[in-house]
């Protein structure tokens, strides 16, 4: 039955992206298609709910097919993306890209099994996320009196809500609540992601085994360890957003619109992502050419998806744990105090990062090749070092225990944040390899016979 | 040479080794991982569950006197295991308690407690908890 879940989705998904990114193949469609489908269906619940129709598989599929129908016969704004052909693989290192991929494929299929297996183990799925979609399928609906409950607010009910609504919208489908179903849900939004990034690095550096020699490297931060939170959607949204900016920089407007897109399914998804939709409206303003303001006008649909969630949490007064009672007085005698400023550093150095190594190999990556690097992965990297900067005012205000938020927070933080830095890096480096090979063969083509 | 620390740096062995690992036991073990501070605590929601209706409030008086003292953990859980009932706390996760809460509820679920609060009556107790129901 999840299968036909997905399947649902994925048919959401493609009607969707037709009108969002016009003439979009391959990688880059399938991708998006998961991911714009798994939310679709979301959507519809939460419009459902907004006109008091009770959820039901009936309310699912209609309020699917109004909005995919909906989408795909609306006309196209603008039909001038560019859609740069898949270059064809170099041909000598095929083969070893092959075996790359096959290597790739044999990790999905683990992780799956994991996901499939470990799934609502998780103590933030019992008391955040799966509690949420439990709540609002029994109640049929959004259920704003147990987000507003005195004593429920360690669920956190100011989070936005898509990832408790795709549970809910896949477990009427599949007609059951099945913790080990929704944990396949994280491998296909990996995957989608994975796609995104492979059809990006494809572009960039026109290289096969470049190419999957990154989505390997890639693979492990798009696959979450935490099955059931929000870090493995928020990743997929998130980094699947960043990459299709980058592309979309280039002048890809339909690649624009699919960023910002995913980038309000992001943003839908925790609070983080919010941060993640102002970093990079901020990034553009700030580091974007003289288009800048064309640019930051074309994320209109990250706003559009995010601001209702928004709008309706303060209608309902649902506040964060973070800004409760007086955070700007915390964040002043933290950030006023060496000492409690040394405890957030002490903290976080106590607490592992995920991938020590990925980092450091990526930050070498990207100062030994800062030489080729263009307005756009700059871009990035702003939006990156914006976010690590947020966490760190998240510390400096949160009412909890430091040492406790800390260590239950900084690794899954971090790994927000690892993919679209690594994805940089592996860019830049991947850019300048192919730059070598073709400075070669051009000198051996050049060199005279004799 | 950066790519490869890269490489090296993100491989993650055990999404290879879940290939040969034993899912039933696996799925068995993460299946019990969130309660395994709570022995008994699913069959206790149970028997909860077939002796209260969908959209009862029930109070939940529970272990510990602070919400990070075990209060919080059980709390959690069986909102979860029974989301169409409505569980309201008596502590928050700052600690306030929450007594208008006990005012509110038709029932109370005790979880390795003895609540005497005036206006409830037991109507049944097994291993583990009790539940009270306000008195008519």
């Amino acid at each position: 039955m999840i299968v036909l879940a997905v399947m649902l989705a994925i048919v959401c998904g493609f009607a969707a992206v037709r009108w969002v990114h016009p003439g979009v193949r391959g990688e880059t469609l399938v991708g998006e298609a998961i991911l714009v489908g798994l939310a679709v269906p979301a959507i519809g619940l939460a419009l459902a709910a907004f006109v008091g129709v009770k959820w039901s598989v009936g309310a699912v599929l209609v309020a699917s097919t109004l909005i995919s129908a909906g989408v795909a016969f609306l006309p196209s704004r603008d039909r001038k993306s560019v859609h740069v052909a898949e270059r064809p693989p170099a041909g000598t290192s095929t083969s070893l890209a092959r075996c790359i991929d096959a290597l790739s494929l044999v990790c999905l299929l683990g992780y799956a099994r994991f996901a499939w297996f470990a799934a609502g183990a998780e103590n933030d799925f019992i008391g955040i996320w799966g509690v949420k979609a439990r709540v609002f399928l029994a109640r049929g609906g959004i259920d704003w009196d147990f987000l507003a409950a005195a004593g429920n607010d360690y669920a956190h009910p100011d989070y936005p809500i898509l990832l408790p609504q795709i549970f809910s919208w896949v477990s009427l489908i599949t007609g059951e609540w099945n913790e080990a179903s929704l944990g396949l849900l994280y491998p296909a939004m990996g995957f989608a992601v994975l796609l995104l990034a492979r059809s990006g690095l494809r572009h960039e550096t026109s290289s096969e085994l470049l190419t999957s020699l990154g989505s390997l490297i890639l693979l492990p931060l798009a696959l979450s360890p935490w099955i059931g939170l929000a870090e493995g959607p928020l990743v997929a949204y998130g980094a699947g957003a960043l990459i299709l900016l980058h592309r979309g920089l280039t002048g890809d407007s339909g690649a624009m619109r699919a960023g910002a897109v995913l980038l309000g399914l992001a943003a839908s998804i925790k609070n983080e992502g919010i941060t993640l939709a102002a970093a990079v409206a901020v990034a553009v303003v700030v580091l974007g050419s003289t288009q800048r303001w064309a640019h930051l006008r074309s994320l209109w649909p990250a706003a559009a998806i995010a601001t209702p969630w928004i709008v309706l949490r303060e209608l309902h007064g649902l506040q964060a744990d973070l800004t409760e009672g007086a955070a700007h007085v915390r964040l002043l005698s933290r950030t006023t105090d060496p000492e409690q400023l040394m405890q957030i550093v002490r903290s976080i150095a106590r607490t592992p990062v995920g991938q020590p190594v990925m980092w450091i190999a990526a930050v070498a990556c990207i100062a030994l090749f800062w030489r080729g690097v263009q307005r756009r992965e700059v871009l990035i990297l702003a939006v990156v070092l914006q976010q690590l900067g947020l966490f760190l005012v998240a510390y400096a205000v949160t009412p909890n225990e430091l040492e406790w938020q800390i260590t239950w927070s900084w690794e899954r933080l971090v790994s927000q944040v690892a993919l679209p830095s690594a994805y940089v890096a592996i860019t830049l480096a991947a850019r300048q390899l192919s730059r070598n090979r073709s400075s070669v063969e051009d000198a051996m083509l050049e060199r005279p016979t004799s | 040479m950066v790519l490869a620390a890269m490489l090296v740096g993100t491989f993650q062995q055990h999404y290879v080794r879940s290939l040969w690992t034993d899912a039933h036991r696996a799925r068995g073990f993460f299946t019990g991982l969130p309660f395994r501070k709570a022995p008994g605590l699913r069959q206790f929601a149970v028997q909860v569950e077939a002796r209260t209706s969908p959209g009862d409030t029930i109070a939940f008086w529970g272990p510990g006197r602070g919400w990070g003292e075990g209060y919080g953990y059980v709390f959690m859980r069986i909102a979860y295991l029974l989301p169409d009932r409505r569980f309201l706390a008596l502590v928050d996760r700052q600690d306030r308690l929450h007594p208008e809460n006990l005012e509110a509820a038709t029932w109370i679920v005790a979880w390795q407690d003895e609540p005497t609060v005036p206006g409830f009556q037991p109507v049944w107790r097994g291993e583990g908890g009790a539940l009270w129901r306000r008195s008519p």
